[in-house]
């Protein structure tokens, strides 16, 4: 017998009756313990499956939000990152400047910026428009996250091989055109992975629009909570909005794992 | 040969730092002339290639590529690479693009070509490739050879006035060598100004008009092919044939 398979039966021994039934007592005595639990705290799970309705258009906005932060910094950091490469000394300067100013800052102080930043309301087209307050968080993380996408940008062209510059040039493709039709097209894939990770990220971070009041998961549960006063609420209700997140969060960033040993191994 | 000039070097010089690559080039080739570059590695062969289609920028000396100025500095970059057409040794398709996308992007994007007027050129070309039934495919389904046979028609998807071919066999097997060597004799025999860098010593006794030998970013001998590879003058020509040959 070789090493290797030595290794692989101590990582995977196969499955023999005993084996099973110490399986299946331990699985049972986990159940036991949950539901001991859930029996002692039944009153409160009682309580959060009743807020559920309400709690789930909160969370329903939170995704919302990382959804139009996630385009905005993808339209955004997509410029900044093409610029990073231009060969315009000046706008390349300029890009590289601001991707690191906004990957450095915080991003609730850059959230916070944008809150003050767009006004209230604005006229166009005949009549006044309010932006909403869960829009101008969305917009300010959006703007933080552009620096990442910008970042990404940049790493996917430079992943490129000059020759396909060169290839596409001796077409007389102009530049923007080789970038276009020709990089951006291969570096899709390189930059694909990062950008569902940046998006868990954002996603996650929309709970600080919290602070400004936006009526998301973290603010509804919070009103919810200070009409019942019962300090033995506020770690199961947290831990609720802990679970919620990683119920939508924890596929994508698998899945963004996935595709990233998955290009890497075929590429 | 009447033909008129199509390609022009005048005391060519270009060094990346202190390490001198060119070093007073001058050479001219006609119309429909098949110009071999011959000579050891380093000597400044594919450099010389790139600065005709400005690629590479050079330090001094007057290029002109079909009736243009290439080291003016105004010079209108695509404009000129309309005209030069180039073949790399490690083929650069674009591996996203289909065959028949290779071919047509730079039609369609650069000289406003419809796509149906693009790729019924684009089929034509295949056909003289020999690869009309590869349209579909993409380049990591394809050999070395046919890679480099699809770069040679995409090439020509531009109807360039001059084709450079940059070493381009030296990255296939023996037996695909053929092939491609093939393709530009059938390119050459179209009437085509070729300036071909190449390690294939009997393919340039065979096809040039005239065969340039380089050492140390100098053409050190110039002239006919059957009189350079049988009679060589210079010394440094004749150590490098005999190492060769």
């Amino acid at each position: 017998m070789s090493p290797l398979t030595l290794l692989s039966q101590r990582i995977r021994p196969p499955l023999n009756a005993s084996r099973f039934i110490a399986l299946g007592v331990l699985w049972l005595a986990a159940g036991v313990g949950v539901g001991a639990v859930a029996w002692v705290y039944r009153d409160i799970i009682a309580l959060l499956l009743n807020w559920t309705p309400a709690l789930a258009r909160g969370f329903a906005l939170n995704i919302l939000m990382g959804v139009v932060a996630m385009l905005a910094a993808t339209v955004f950091g997509t410029l900044l990152g093409c610029l990073q490469v231009s060969l315009h000394r000046g706008l390349r300067q300029m890009a590289v400047l601001l991707t690191q100013l906004l990957r450095n800052a915080p991003w609730l102080v850059v959230v916070f910026l944008v809150m003050n930043l767009l006004p209230f309301e604005f006229q166009a087209l005949d009549r006044w428009w309010q932006i909403p307050d869960w829009l101008k968080a969305a917009l300010g993380l959006g703007l933080a996250g552009s620096g990442y996408v910008s970042e990404i940008v940049r790493g996917g062209i430079r992943s490129i091989p000059v020759a396909q510059w060169e290839a596409a040039a001796s077409l007389a493709l102009p530049r923007r055109k080789s970038l276009r039709l020709v990089i951006l097209p291969q570096a899709l894939r390189s930059m694909v992975p990062p950008w569902m990770s940046l998006y868990c990220a954002v996603t996650m971070a929309t709970s600080l629009a919290n602070l400004m009041g936006v009526e998301e998961l973290m603010t509804s549960l919070q009103l919810r909570l200070t009409g019942q006063t019962r300090p033995d609420l506020l770690l199961p209700a947290y831990l609720y909005v802990f679970v919620a997140f990683f119920i939508y969060i924890y596929p994508i960033s698998r899945y963004s794992r996935y595709l990233e040993r998955k290009w890497s191994l075929y590429s | 040969m009447s033909q008129p000039l199509q390609i022009q070097l005048e005391d060519v010089y270009k060094s990346y730092g202190d390490q001198p690559i060119l070093q007073g080039i001058s050479l001219s080739v006609r119309r429909s002339e098949i110009a071999c570059l011959i000579g050891p590695s380093g000597s400044g062969k594919s450099t010389l290639l790139r600065t005709l289609n400005a690629l590479t920028p050079v330090d001094s000396g007057r290029i002109e590529v079909c009736g243009i100025r290439v080291d003016d500095p105004q010079l209108d970059v695509p404009g000129l690479r309309r005209h030069v057409g180039m073949i790399f040794q490690s083929y650069n398709l674009f591996p996203h693009l289909s065959v028949l996308d290779n071919i047509t992007l730079a039609p369609i994007q650069v000289l406003g070509q419809s796509r149906q007027e693009a790729e019924a050129y684009a089929i034509e070309l295949l056909a003289k490739v020999r690869l009309e039934n590869k349209q579909g495919a993409f380049p990591g389904q394809l050999s070395g050879g046919q890679q480099q046979r699809v770069a040679i028609a995409r090439s020509l998807a531009m109807r360039p006035d001059v084709m450079m071919f940059d070493e381009v066999t030296a990255a296939l097997d023996p037996e695909t060598v053929k092939e491609v060597l093939n393709t530009i004799r059938d390119v050459a025999a179209s009437g085509m100004t070729c300036l071909i860098v190449t390690h294939e010593m009997r393919f340039a006794r065979e096809i040039a008009d005239t065969v340039y030998f380089t050492d140390g970013g100098r053409i050190v001998e110039k002239g006919d092919p059957e009189l350079i590879f049988s009679r060589p003058a210079d010394p440094r020509t004749q150590r490098f044939l005999e190492r060769v040959l």
